[in-house]
């Protein structure tokens, strides 16, 4: 029963938090054409969180005084300003200019909007973001 | 023993360099163009910062400028915007990458 319960409390447990959002110009002229997204992401640790479980899974005090102790030098080693939770690699969003471009070949994109989220979920989470838009169609009446 | 040495384990492995994106932002694609007549072009600045204290302040102007040298015939389109922090000891680099679709005048 309290295997269930966790399972089922780790399958339910998600929570979106948005961090920003940003809209550009919508040009309905002549339509807005077909509708695209695209989403980046990458796999986000919160520390915390971690050593926490960590803690929880010995009973020895001073096992868990070693946690509290790596813990803190490791976060002596992760200053700095941080949206959502930290990732290992910062380059998932570079290729976003030309995946944006893929999903419409000829330009003529509009109603664009950017928003970087955060899927959170117990230790990990998702660090996301997201690219919605129109194509537009094209000379020849395609909107690819 | 064997677990302090886990724990040390799992632990060292969340220790590796760290970053953060802030925000992702794009301009307009207007005029509209097509991005096979176009050179994508990108331009990336740093700020080192320790203990709050920062080298320089700007570095998001130094952006703007490389990527404007990158295209001074032209126009640029699409640009993306992408401001990041990468963690250090004490320390910290907050990162500007600026890309863009240049269209040179023909």
């Amino acid at each position: 029963m309290k295997i269930f319960f966790a399972i089922f409390l780790v399958a339910t447990y998600g929570c979106v938090v948005k961090h920003h959002a940003q809209f550009g110009e919508i040009d309905g002229r002549g339509g807005l054409g077909r509708r695209f997204e695209v989403k980046v992401s990458e796999t986000g640790v919160n520390l915390s969180e971690a050593s926490s479980v960590a803690k929880s899974l010995t009973r020895s005090k001073a096992a868990q005084k070693d946690i509290e102790t790596v813990r803190d030098i490791i976060s002596m080693f992760q200053m700095g300003p941080k949206t959502g939770n930290i990732v290992f690699h910062d380059d998932y969003a570079e290729k976003l200019l030309s995946m944006i471009l893929s999903q419409c070949s000829s330009g003529k994109i509009t109603g664009l909007s950017l928003i970087r989220e955060s899927n959170k979920y117990p230790v990990i989470s998702g660090e996301i973001v997201k690219v919605r838009g129109y194509c537009k169609l094209g000379k020849g009446g395609s909107s690819v | 023993m064997v677990l302090r040495v886990f724990i040390f384990f799992i632990f060292s492995t969340l220790c590796a360099c760290s970053h953060a994106i802030h925000l992702v932002h794009s301009s307009d694609f207007s005029p509209y163009s097509e991005p096979s007549i176009g050179k994508l072009i990108s331009a990336k600045t740093e700020q080192f910062t320790i203990l709050g204290f920062v080298e320089s302040t700007a570095y998001v102007d130094d952006a703007m400028k490389e990527l404007e040298k990158k295209c001074s015939h032209g126009y640029i389109n699409g640009i993306t915007t992408q401001y990041s922090t990468s963690h250090g000891f004490f320390s910290w680099t907050n990162k500007i990458l600026m890309q863009g679709y240049c269209f040179e005048k023909s």
